[in-house]
């Protein structure tokens, strides 16, 4: 259970950094982030909401 | 992450656990020009597919047996998106939805059959109370283990082969990691098969003579 919240909290987190920087979640414009070091954070965000659902080592159970 | 092996088949097979390797899939145009986060998502899937091989090499449960090689195959499709290899990994979600749905079903039809028992000890000699299931996990089993001709053939070989040919560090280490586990992959299933199927009977007489195909 801890680490489906996890994983999710890294989904949520992911999710807002994008809003944050972008000021929308729509596909179009995600798809020109051309900053590095945001992509390398959101990046990771989205790999642990990965690991929490699809039990990737470090968060399964 | 338990429940009853209908409920199984769906979330371990195609729907709930597949889901991560989906979302990394659509994400792949935000954090692909990161070499960074690239080489930590392949390092991740192989060492999750090695783990989960080996950790369903000691399984004693009939239905964990098959959870932990759903782990080791969601391994293989993580790492085939960190080698940059994103149609095979969505080839390999969509061949092992099929097989390890097959398998589940088969599982729960076992497990039905003599009475909710799921230890692998307590089975054996079911082949001649259930050829039908006998022969649809032998199909499962054949493709998870990636016989040619058969779905894991073509997308299992397919991400090995693309790790052999990236000729980085994280394409070698996934390279024998993954043969490995392809290894492994063929041993616990054979073990399955042998201890349900072909071993000598070991569990409740009475229990194991009323065994019978679904109906």
């Amino acid at each position: 259970m801890v680490v489906n919240r996890v994983g999710d909290v890294g989904v949520v987190v992911a999710i807002l950094l994008c809003l944050y920087h972008n000021g929308s979640v729509e596909y179009s414009i995600l798809l020109n982030i051309s900053s590095e070091d945001q992509s390398v954070i959101i990046g990771f965000m989205f790999l642990i909401g990965v690991a929490g659902k699809s039990a990737q080592i470090g968060l399964h159970t | 992450m338990e429940g009853p092996t209908p409920v199984s088949a769906l979330i371990h097979a195609a729907t709930m656990v597949t889901a991560g390797v989906f979302l990394l899939l659509r994400t792949h145009p935000i954090w692909g020009s990161s070499p960074l986060v690239v080489l930590v998502i392949a390092i991740l899937g192989a060492t999750t597919a090695f783990f989960g091989a080996t950790v369903g090499l000691v399984q004693n449960d009939i239905k964990k047996v098959i959870a932990y090689s759903t782990c080791s195959q969601l391994g293989y499709m993580v790492f085939a998106i960190g080698v940059g290899a994103y149609n095979l990994s969505l080839f390999h979600l969509f061949n092992h939805a099929f097989f390890k749905a097959l398998l589940f079903l088969s599982a729960g039809s076992v497990i039905h059959a003599i009475i909710d028992e799921q230890d692998l000890r307590k089975m054996g000699a079911l082949i001649r109370q259930q050829p039908t299931t006998y022969t649809s996990i032998l199909i499962g089993s054949l493709a998870l283990m990636g016989t040619p001709f058969l779905t894991g053939f073509y997308s299992k070989d397919g991400i090995i082969e693309i790790a052999y040919g990236s000729y980085n560090i994280e394409g070698t280490l996934g390279h024998w990691l993954l043969c490995l586990s392809a290894g492994f992959t063929g041993f616990y299933s054979l073990r399955l098969l042998f201890a349900v199927f072909l071993a000598d009977s070991q569990g409740n007489r009475q229990v194991l003579t009323l065994a019978h195909e679904p109906k």
